[in-house]
């Protein structure tokens, strides 16, 4: 929703730099009048995150087998694959949804290979993102945390450290959330 | 306690998408899963082919013992999974699976390959069967995503008013003689 209303201020702001809306009232008008481009650039937002779930697909392939030819047969059957295509040109929230779950957890398996915590920071912080888009996100918090056990046994981690990336995962999920759809936080009413 | 977790099924729900009707609770549960996974092969959802080679891919993942990153990859899909028949029985259309699908694609590719490379053929060979497998797996879901498109209509065209009617036509579409409208540029 707010990366829409973005691409509409910058749909506003261009429309005003070359003379097209005096105001905002005269922008609100042409909304009521004809809201036409409105929708074609929703469709285009959400097409944009349909084709960056396919790139996404291509590089978590990638990162788990480490294979080109497998990497671009799952990206191929991701560009292909009918409600990705249907859903592409409807402007809801769930393609963006899915590309935000992707792109997270492609973040995540890089710390399959770094005990660093920068890549567990900004996936938990997507996954956020991804929850306040669509709350499917959500789903990505039982798989961070289950990964810090396993990551206890495979890294040696003491288990204090899982205790704190757990929390941490918690903490950054929720500030991307807020971040992405504070009115889940401010107003009771929202539903 | 018992009728809150509608253990026994107290609650009849009718879901008006899937015109299904269920008693909720904790009962409902066996047959949303099984709903959830009937609904998944079909072919506007995952499809059967894709279904198998992404199966097929986690076998695989199993073989290569890479097991933190099936679970990475696993996880998930059992979490949303689990939501979906607990949070939403019976409450499924296509869209609702778009959070999930690019994980189960991840796998399709390595399921396509665990195939392939069980033929032990020469890469003169392999690689020609491995595309043709991967065409073929999405041939189904293609057709439908191509034909569904195809079926969009246009039934309205007006110039927009932005461009003081000089601008590029714009089509109004009837998606599927649904009444939803959208837009599109010609």
């Amino acid at each position: 929703m707010y990366i829409l209303l973005g691409c509409y201020g910058m749909f506003f702001a261009i429309g005003w730099l070359f003379g097209q809306f005096s105001s905002a009232y005269e922008f609100g008008a042409y909304f009521l009048q004809d809201h036409g481009m409105f929708l074609l650039i929703g469709r285009a937002v959400v097409a944009a995150f349909g084709v960056g779930t396919v790139y996404v697909v291509y590089k978590i392939s990638m990162r788990c087998f480490d294979h080109f030819p497998i990497a671009v047969a799952s990206a191929f059957s991701a560009a292909v694959l009918a409600p990705v295509v249907l859903g592409s040109y409807v402007v809801k929230a769930d393609v963006p949804a899915g590309f935000f779950i992707a792109i997270s957890l492609y973040v995540f398996l890089a710390t399959e290979e770094t005990q660093r915590l920068r890549p567990l920071i900004v996936a938990s912080l997507l996954a956020g993102i991804a929850a306040g888009t669509k709350y499917y996100g959500v789903i990505l918090i039982p798989v961070f945390i289950g990964a810090q056990f396993i990551h206890h046994y495979k890294f040696e981690n003491a288990w204090k450290d899982v205790f704190l990336r757990s929390t941490l995962i918690i903490v950054i999920f929720i500030v991307g959330f807020f971040v992405v759809s504070p009115y889940n936080f401010l107003d009771p009413t929202w539903g | 306690m018992k009728n809150a977790l509608g253990i026994g099924g107290t609650t009849v729900v009718f879901d008006p998408d899937s015109k299904v009707e269920f008693k909720a609770g904790l009962g409902s549960i066996p047959g949303a899963t099984w709903y959830l996974l009937s609904r998944f092969v079909k072919p506007h959802f995952f499809g059967m082919p894709l279904t198998i080679f992404a199966i097929l891919g986690l076998a695989w993942m199993i073989q290569l013992r890479r097991y933190s990153y099936l679970f990475i990859l696993g996880a998930p899909i059992l979490c949303y999974g689990l939501l979906a028949v607990m949070a939403a029985p019976y409450h499924l259309s296509p869209r609702h699976l778009i959070a999930i699908f690019p994980i189960f694609c991840t796998l399709v590719g390595p399921g396509i390959f665990f195939i392939v490379s069980k033929f032990r053929l020469t890469p003169k060979w392999s690689g020609p069967l491995f595309i043709a497998i991967m065409v073929g797996s999405v041939f189904q879901t293609s057709k439908i995503a191509v034909q569904r498109t195809q079926q969009i209509k246009p039934i309205k065209t007006f110039k927009p008013s932005l461009m003081g009617g000089k601008g590029p036509d714009i089509f109004i579409y009837d998606i599927l003689k649904t009444g939803t409208f959208e837009y599109a540029l010609r």
